[in-house]
């Protein structure tokens, strides 16, 4: 089965470019809600979950918006009530509803967008700066791996006191610090040992096949009916990886080696 | 059998997103209605000027501009040539800089003029041409005098349009001109050919000649505005001897765009009501007498008429002159759908909408509690942080004034006082609030006084501050907000004609302070 990530990196960021930048710009509520309404779909497909925890968190951030614009945006006519003599608008409210849309669309896209485009991938985009790469994603990776490491210092820490008490944060921050130095020689060393700086190294050509044309010339197809009708263009954007996924489903479930397999 | 239970779960799935999607598309449902009627008049307008210019163009098969006024130069002294002349140089300003060209027409004109007998409007107007070309001023001051001898108000009233071109030092001056026209306005406001015919074409003209002596004359142009305004017709038009027809809209319309254009350019806000003569409604009445291919028709289902295709092209040039598209407002979402939200909650009593928000807060602390549970959050410390912030928030909404737009209304309206004072406010090119007199309390501010007026009106203000600490500052009135025409634009006050140095919360007013308020564009041109 093939998975929407095994298109070719490059097509893949420009395909996430031509859907993000025109929903975060135009702020059209109809492009943001088929914005959000594809990538809600997407996402569960690929978590095979519904993903709840994003939702409550984007209405969440909607809400806030919403309640922060009212307050502060002084321009409205329409007045809906007022608050210690300051009047409390539709148009604030509003404006913060579809700023808070927009906000929540783009937030789940970069997040499938991280998902999809992995460090592997920046590495595979970035080939022809194979240094730049590496750094991007040392740099990229740097907060996780700290966090990682502090779980796992905190869990240590915790194992070796007793029940009631609890290991201060400075104490824990020290630790993961210490380790962070030491860790950073040890990379570079074990950089020097495996030949980074080596002028005779080869690098790995992406291909690019006949469906990565394709995906691309689809992805522009629609980037050019942006003009007239934005909405439709964003929904065939967001639909392409659902269908993509949905075709691949279908094809996996019933290959006649699987049903084979799955009858024995 | 597989399949179905895989189909079921994902069933499950998309019902929740059919509701969020529902919801989403609920409260967005008002968002496409962002066109409004205002927006499409100037798009329009500026589309029948094009039109009506190829038209005229097309009639001299031409398409060039300056091919066209050298092919005008051999009926030139007519009538349909020099408006199309005056026109073509207005439209294309540039022209005005080929001096070859219009030395040409000039010639052109001069010549005619010598063969010709000419009668006192045709002189005139060929002053005004040569104005244009940058005549020698004597050769025009000899037209207008010449011109000058002949009785009738027309010909007053173009000499007095050929002295507001220029600086013309004829033996007739402007002001004897003035005096003449003005003697012959009727008690009505109204001018006409003779003295007990009012009509509107020769009112709107008269107008025109009027519009740079404004200040001078204000009461007079009033009242003859208060004329065509009572003489218009239901969808905007105007009718000459009984008769509906674009030439009478065509002269009111550059009329009222031409006082306009000259207050504009003065600086002032503009003194005249609009909503008496809306030169939006009068381009509507006017394009419905344009004909497919851009001429427009004297009366209604006629073909296209020479004279009135040449009236309305003036009359579409003055609109677009003095009539610039306002920014189109920041937002605009779903108007309609506030409106009757807000006519819905304002059948509600502060406590009442106190009770909602309070409603709110409760159930989205439920909702965050119960994706707690789902999610196993066992620690108590979580839930008892939502708690604390919800009740936090029901405090603030009740410890709050909240008030229904009716409550505020009649909280600010209580506190009138005795002292009488007047407030104007005067948007970018409109009048919000025209003069009014408001009784403010003993030590009452400016901004007292705003805030009374605004409420009576029902006009919606916004400000930041507090008036405890005496630091308002007004931020939007009437939904125009400070900022919207570049970054120095904004709200300010003068009290007898002298801006004072402290805020309105802090200036207190005495008995017959006259307050003007208008929206200052920090000095930039509005383009």
């Amino acid at each position: 089965m093939r998975r929407f990530e095994s298109f070719h990196p490059v097509m893949l960021l420009i395909y996430f470019l031509v859907l993000l930048i025109p929903v975060m710009v135009l702020m059209n509520p109809w492009m943001i809600i088929a914005a959000f309404m594809t990538g809600i779909i997407w996402k569960t497909m690929r978590n095979g979950r519904f993903p709840l925890g994003n939702l409550v968190f984007y209405i969440g951030l909607a809400v806030l918006m919403v309640v922060i614009n009212a307050i502060i945006y002084t321009g409205g006519t329409t007045v809906l009530f007022y608050i210690c003599g300051h009047a409390i608008t539709w148009e604030g409210a509003a404006y913060g509803l579809k700023t808070g849309g927009m906000l929540a669309s783009a937030f789940l896209w970069f997040g499938l967008m991280g998902d999809v485009l992995d460090s592997d991938a920046t590495q595979r985009i970035l080939a022809g700066m194979p240094k730049l790469a590496l750094l991007i994603t040392m740099v990229l990776r740097l907060i996780p791996h700290y966090q990682r490491r502090y779980k796992e210092v905190s869990a240590a820490m915790g194992m070796n006191t007793k029940q009631n008490e609890r290991v201060g944060m400075v104490l824990k921050s020290s630790a993961v610090l210490t380790w962070a130095l030491e860790n950073s020689a040890q990379t570079a060393e074990a950089m020097e040992l495996r030949g980074f700086n080596n002028p005779k190294r080869t690098k790995l050509r992406e291909p690019v096949y006949a469906r990565d044309v394709i995906f691309l010339l689809l992805t522009l197809a629609t980037l050019a009916a942006y003009a007239f009708a934005p909405w439709i263009s964003v929904t065939a954007l967001g639909l392409f990886p659902i269908l993509y996924h949905g075709k691949e489903e279908i094809r996996w479930a019933t290959h006649k080696n699987y049903k084979k397999a799955a009858s024995r | 059998m597989k399949h179905i239970g895989m189909i079921k779960k994902w069933i499950a799935k998309l019902a929740w997103l059919v509701t969020l999607v529902a919801s989403l598309v609920v409260v967005l449902s008002g968002c496409e209605s962002n066109v409004t009627e205002e927006e499409n008049i100037y798009a329009s307008a500026a589309e029948a000027l094009s039109k009506v210019t190829s038209y005229e163009l097309n009639l001299l098969q031409t398409e060039s501009p300056a091919q066209a006024i050298q092919k005008l130069a051999f009926s030139a002294g007519t009538s349909s040539a020099d408006w199309a002349f005056c026109y073509l140089t207005e439209q294309y300003p540039e022209l005005l800089e080929n001096t070859d060209l219009m030395k040409f027409y000039e010639k052109a004109l001069l010549s005619k003029a010598e063969s010709l007998d000419l009668n006192g409007i045709e002189l005139q107007r060929i002053a005004l041409c040569l104005a244009k070309t940058g005549c020698e001023n004597t050769v025009i001051t000899d037209f207008i005098d010449r011109g000058s001898t002949t009785p009738g108000i027309m010909a007053t009233i173009y000499a007095l349009r050929v002295h507001n071109s220029g600086e013309f030092s004829s033996l007739i001056s402007s002001e004897q001109l003035l005096a003449k026209l003005l003697e012959r306005q009727q008690a009505s406001g109204a001018f006409g050919l003779s003295e007990k015919q009012p009509d509107v074409d020769v009112t709107a003209m008269a107008l025109q000649a009027l519009a740079p002596h404004y200040r001078q004359f204000e009461k007079e142009i009033r009242l003859a505005l208060q004329f065509l305004g009572r003489a218009q017709e239901e969808n905007g038009g105007f009718s000459s001897m009984g008769v509906s027809n674009s030439e009478s809209i065509a002269q009111v319309l550059t009329a009222v765009a031409m006082l306009k254009n000259e207050v504009q350019s003065h600086g002032d806000a503009f003194l005249f009501e609009e909503d008496l003569l809306d030169a939006r409604i009068m381009i509507g009445a006017l394009l419905e007498y344009q004909n497919d291919d851009g001429s427009v028709c004297h009366v209604a289902g006629d073909g296209g008429n020479a004279m009135a295709s040449m009236q309305a092209w003036g009359a579409l040039l003055a609109f677009q002159k003095s009539y610039k598209e306002p920014p189109k407002p920041q937002y605009n979402l779903g108007v309609t759908l506030g409106q009757r939200i807000a006519g819905e909650l304002s059948a509600h009593s502060g406590f009442q909408l106190r009770l909602m928000l309070t409603f709110m807060i409760v159930l989205a602390l439920l909702v965050t509690c119960l994706y707690m549970i789902f999610n196993g959050q066992k620690k108590l410390k979580h839930y008892l942080v939502a708690l604390g912030i919800s009740v936090v928030l029901i405090v603030l909404v009740f410890v709050l004034r909240i008030e229904n737009p009716q409550e505020y209304r009649d909280r600010i309206a209580a506190e009138e006082g005795t002292i009488e004072t007047t407030i104007e406010i005067r948007g970018v090119d409109d009048v919000i609030l025209s003069q009014t007199t408001v009784h403010v309390q003993a030590n009452g501010t400016a901004f007292d006084q705003l805030n009374l007026a605004l409420t009576k009106e029902q006009i919606p203000m916004n400000y930041s501050g507090n008036a405890m600490f005496a630091n308002i500052y007004v931020q939007s009135i009437n939904g125009l907000a400070e900022r919207a025409y570049g970054e120095t634009s904004g709200w300010m006050y003068s009290v007898n004609g002298e801006y004072p140095q402290v805020g309105c919360s802090s200036y207190s007013l005495r008995a017959g302070d006259v307050v003007i308020w208008h929206y200052s564009t920090g000095g930039e041109v509005v383009e």
